[in-house]
């Protein structure tokens, strides 16, 4: 074979474009390194409102130890995760309960308290780090979602614009990532793009042009404080750009695809139309959990992007949670338990329901074969909050799992123990580095944290 | 004068009634801040004792931080001997009435704002008053709001490839369902495509832009239209440093215009005159006027707010500006009372029930009806699946009738299901919420953050101990570091008892208890039920408007506000008093206010926000 494959295709027939998975003969030549490996992937999950804290600890330290009470639904995937205990980020354990854990989840920084002018996280997220280094390789960069739409006004009990608990990944200090909070939009956003025809993309294509054109001329007239927005827009315009140019390219080199990968992406197609078609369902927060869950899943097997991010709610979420059995409260009700017996628990509930969301990505990622081996082998899926114990809203020691292969780079089946508040940061640069993402340090870290 | 504005301020600031006088004050002063702020100790460098009421007007900053400082609970600290809530209210009061006597020697300054794109909604009502159609917006992502609670606040409106992405596929699709005949009728494509840009930029278009843009139409004129639609120019809201028309002296206000500021041109003031009312792009009327430089003349300007209210575009202020003041858009999002218990709260309802809110809200602006009838009515707008939540009669063929009620349960949106939904948890009502709800929306005197071990009230009327929520709130109300905000906070939201988590009436919660709806104010009014809670919100009516005028003044402006706007808001509630609450002078005062038709430059707004910063 003398030119590489696309590893993305337009299925016209079909009127829908598909991402193809990673294929050894696709990489191109010159990247070759990269040919040799399948590439990573990243993602991260956020569970709002602490976890209850005396049942979440494996008993027993390195490679002997039992899974919890909360932990027990990742048996199963026992000898692929890393459980490290006593990290936590220093920054945060001051401002308010919640806005500044969540804030910093990503950051390892402090927000800056604010109702609403001058907002900023400190940091850019190590997602987007991530997607700045690898998201020019697939048709999204990065994928930002939410069960729960963004939080508005300002919690006057704290002074802070409750717009920071709603955000998890941060394209800049000051800029958060928009979140898409429908699973049925996820998916057609990465699937559904190739649809519109050659005339209707290069419509759009002229129409970014003139565009580009109008922003650059607006901003020259402008003063220096008032660029920005300007600026803002202007790489809004850049990066729909390059996305395009990503799909003309790997267009032109249109292979079929594996019948068993698209007959899954249609399959989901209509599971999620029927699902939205349907308003006694819509709601169910179950059901739409999973749904997402699978969009994330199909999103890294097809390698339409590598980098994604989910929030299962914002912080301070009151989401009902009586769906549950022996669960009659809500999920910010429940965190501030107070040591009554009867909250602790439905708190241990609300947060093994979230561990076994966990475990439902990793078998979503195990059923994607990858040559030898499967998708969830070349992840790294981070899951965890920036509150130990939401009764106190506790930011030591903070609930973690690390889950998936890493490419041959995480050794799972290990309860990863370092010394009390160890910085969060250290975990940060590991899987920053791993991500191509070359920093010799990351906001507090100390070093990488040894989970390979 | 100063004496109408202490009491203004005085009423607003504290819910209970301040008629003390200054000498309570100053002994106060000496019990409760001198041992710690005096001659002899000056902790934190503040000796009060050498600071008489001259001096401290002429530290506006001091002052502010002192009274930020005594609201939010921090001072005394909590190691001092406790200050009773009575006397803390004396006390603010005191400060606040320096805070107002200020003005005559301050410089307002008009403020400026940030370029901003267009919010999710503008672009929707731009692209229907533009192309005669109304799209679904829904593949946009909603839009966060700003301090005051706004979605059109310039600081949080950021922009995104996402969003970008999803305007120009929104604005394509609205393009493909236009009727391109009639919008650019054969032989004068080239003439009416210029007509819709400069309506879409909201200014005159330079010739070569025109030029450049007739070219465009050998690409098709759904292409054509796409540029336009797709640029900065339309979606990005800037307004210019160096004014096109040179700085007018200020005819309207002595008091308030500030050299420092310039008048911002007419097809700027245009613009934001019709962002403001109909959250949309000008029209034609408006934009003649802004050309013959006619817009700026005060009788002008009125008539035009006028005409614009009469429109029925404005009703984007209910939709909009009313739906984030009050709130509604959390039931599209968080609020979700539990499908198992009331399964009577479906999509269609709820829907009814923002509706009955922006409804009432619409009626009150377009007939100029009285701000106060949002407190109280005896009317309300009801559709049919809400008549049948209310128990009130279904209406006959239209989509929404005006009820006349015989009792004060409704009328007023206290009594409106949505605002009793919105502030209820999933599984009980909450007093705790609507006391905070009416506090923070209604009154504008949100409470204090409650200490870091407060704990949190069971998510069920009833719990194992047996102990009904006002009893488990009475205990908590014992702590004394609980007791003077839960004061303020529960009697407002006991009186709403009578209502259950979807707003429905009731007369007994679980297990059969009865309910009681009874409380007493800090100032000593006994409430009992709605009708007592309406009389006594009714009596703060000072209060009320001085939160209504802020609000739409942010809305207006389309940023939170600073301490900067203090006198404006203050001119405006006391204009509304004059008024009789009339809704409509009210929108008018906001419209031709000093800030609404001026801007700073930028080094003056950021010398503003700076001492904001530094607060």
């Amino acid at each position: 074979m003398s030119t590489p494959l696309s590893r993305r295709t337009l299925l016209r027939g079909a009127g829908a474009a598909l991402a193809l998975p990673w294929l050894e003969a696709m990489a191109p030549r010159r990247a070759h390194a990269e040919a040799v490996a399948p590439p990573l992937r990243f993602a991260a999950f956020y569970v709002p409102n602490g976890v209850r804290a005396d049942t979440w600890r494996p008993d027993g330290v390195g490679r002997r130890f039992t899974l919890s009470r909360t932990l027990a639904p990742l048996e199963p995937w026992r000898a692929r995760v890393v459980i490290p205990t006593n990290l936590w980020n220093a920054r945060a354990n001051v401002g308010d309960g919640h806005y500044v854990k969540l804030g910093g989840f990503l950051t390892s920084t402090q927000i800056h308290q604010t109702t609403g002018r001058d907002l900023n996280a400190g940091n850019t997220s190590i997602d987007q780090l991530m997607a700045k280094a690898v998201g020019a390789r697939t048709a999204l960069p990065s994928m930002e979602l939410s069960m729960e739409s963004v939080s508005t006004g300002v919690d006057v009990n704290v002074s802070y614009t409750r717009l920071y608990g709603s955000y998890l990944s941060w394209r800049s200090p000051t800029q958060p990532a928009p979140r898409e909070t429908d699973p049925r939009a996820a998916f057609q956003r990465l699937f559904d793009r190739g649809s519109a025809d050659a005339a209707a993309r290069a419509r759009r294509k002229s129409v970014l042009d003139v565009v580009a054109e109008d922003a650059s001329r607006l901003r020259s007239r402008l003063g220096a404080g008032d660029r920005a927005r300007l600026d803002e827009f202007q790489e809004a315009v850049h990066s729909i750009e390059t996305r395009l140019a990503f799909e003309d390219e790997h267009a032109a080199r249109a292979q079929s695809a594996p019948a068993d990968l698209l007959a899954r992406q249609s399959e989901l197609g209509s599971t999620l139309a029927a699902h939205a078609a349907d308003p006694h369902r819509a709601g169910d927060h179950a059901e739409r959990t999973r749904l997402m869950l699978d969009v994330m899943a199909l999103a890294f097997a097809t390698d339409t992007t590598r980098v994604a991010s989910l929030m299962f709610g914002n912080e301070v979420s009151g989401r009902n949670f009586a769906f549950l059995d022996g669960v009659t409260t809500t999920h910010h009700d429940a965190s501030h338990h107070d040591n009554d017996a009867s909250k602790l628990e439905q708190y241990e509930r609300i947060t093994r329901w979230h561990v076994e969301q966990l475990a439902y990505f990793l078998d979503r990622l195990k059923s994607f074969r990858e040559g030898e081996c499967d998708v969830l082998d070349h992840s790294m899926v981070l899951f965890g909050g920036g509150i130990r114990d939401g009764n106190g809203h506790d930011p030591h020691d903070l609930p973690l799992v690390l889950a998936g292969g890493g490419g041959g780079s995480i050794e799972g089946g290990q309860h990863l123990v370092s010394p009390p508040d160890t910085p969060l940061a250290n975990l940060h640069l590991a899987l920053l580095r791993r991500m191509g993402v070359e920093l010799d340090r990351f906001a507090d870290s100390t070093g990488a944290l040894p989970i390979g | 004068m100063p004496a109408t504005r202490a009491f203004l301020a005085a009423s607003f600031l504290a819910l209970a009634p301040c008629a003390r006088a200054t000498d309570d004050a100053r002994s106060l002063l000496s019990s409760s801040c001198l041992p710690c702020h005096g001659a002899t100790k000056s902790k934190a460098g503040l000796n009060l004792d050498a600071l008489d009421d001259a001096a401290l007007r002429s530290a506006p900053d001091l002052v502010a931080s002192i009274l930020e400082r005594l609201r939010d609970g921090s001072m005394p600290p909590s190691d001092a001997s406790p200050l009773a809530l009575e006397d803390r209210d004396v006390l603010i009061a005191h400060f606040a009435s320096i805070a107002a006597a200020r003005a005559a020697s301050a410089t307002p300054s008009a403020g400026r704002t940030l370029p901003r794109r267009m919010t999710r909604s503008e672009f929707r009502y731009a692209l229907r008053d533009l192309l005669g159609v109304d799209v679904a917006v829904d593949a946009i992502p909603r839009d966060p709001s700003g301090g005051a609670g706004f979605e059109n606040d310039a600081d949080t409106l950021f922009t995104t490839p996402l969003l970008l992405e999803t305007w120009i596929d929104t604005a394509a699709t609205a393009i493909e369902r236009a009727d391109l005949a009639t919008l650019l009728p054969p032989g004068r494509e080239a003439e009416s495509l210029l007509a819709i840009a400069r309506r879409a930029f909201r200014r005159p278009l330079a010739p070569d832009e025109a030029a450049e843009l007739v070219l465009r139409l050998n690409d098709g004129a759904p292409t054509a239209l796409l540029s336009i639609l797709a640029s900065p120019r339309f979606l990005m809201r800037i307004e210019r440093d160096a004014p096109l028309a040179t700085p007018a002296p200020d005819t309207q206000s002595s008091v308030h215009s500030a050299p420092v500021d310039f008048a911002i041109s007419d097809f700027e003031l245009a613009e934001r005159l019709s962002f403001f009312l109909w959250s949309s792009v000008p029209d034609d009327a408006l934009f003649e006027l802004a050309a013959r430089g006619a817009l700026r003349e005060p009788a002008t300007l009125r008539a035009q707010v006028r005409r614009m209210l009469d429109d029925p575009r404005s009703r984007a202020l209910a939709d909009e500006f009313a739906a984030q003041w009050l709130d509604l858009r959390r039931l599209e999002t968080t609020c979700e009372p539990d499908p198992g218990r009331f399964p009577a709260y479906t999509r269609e309802l709820r829907g009814a029930m923002v509706r009955e809110v922006t409804d009432v809200f619409d009626a009150i602006v377009r007939e100029d009806r009285s701000l106060l009838e949002l407190l109280d009515a005896d009317w309300t707008i009801v559709s049919a699946p809400l008549a049948e939540h209310y128990g009130l009669p279904a209406p006959v063929g239209a989509d929404t009738h005006r009820v006349q009620l015989d009792s004060r349960e409704r009328g007023g949106i206290l009594g409106m299901a949505a605002i009793l939904t919105l502030t209820s948890h999933p599984l009980r009502t909450s007093p705790v919420l609507r006391g905070k709800w009416i506090l923070e929306t209604i009154l504008g005197t949100p409470p204090p953050p409650p200490p870091a071990n407060a704990g949190v009230l069971p998510a069920e009327e009833v719990q194992k101990d047996g102990l009904s929520l006002r009893e488990r709130l009475e205990q908590h109300r014992a702590r004394a570091d609980c007791r003077s905000c839960h004061e303020r906070i529960d009697p407002l939201g006991f009186a709403l008892e009578g209502f259950d988590p979807i707003g429905r009436t009731r007369t007994k919660l679980a297990e059969d208890k009865p309910v009681d709806a009874r409380g007493t104010l800090p100032d000593g009014t006994t409430v009992d039920g709605i009708a007592g809670l309406k009389d006594a919100l009714l009596a703060r009516r000072d209060a009320f408007a001085t939160q209504v005028a802020s609000k739409v003044l942010a809305y207006a402006l389309n940023r939170g506000l600073t301490r900067a706007d203090d006198d404006v808001v203050r001119d405006l509630a006391s204009g509304a008093a004059w008024t009789d609450y009339s809704s409509r002078a009210l929108i008018e005062a906001v419209a031709t206010s000093v800030p609404f038709r001026h801007r700073s430059p930028p080094d003056v707004a950021r010398t503003q926000s700076t001492l904001e910063a530094n607060r």
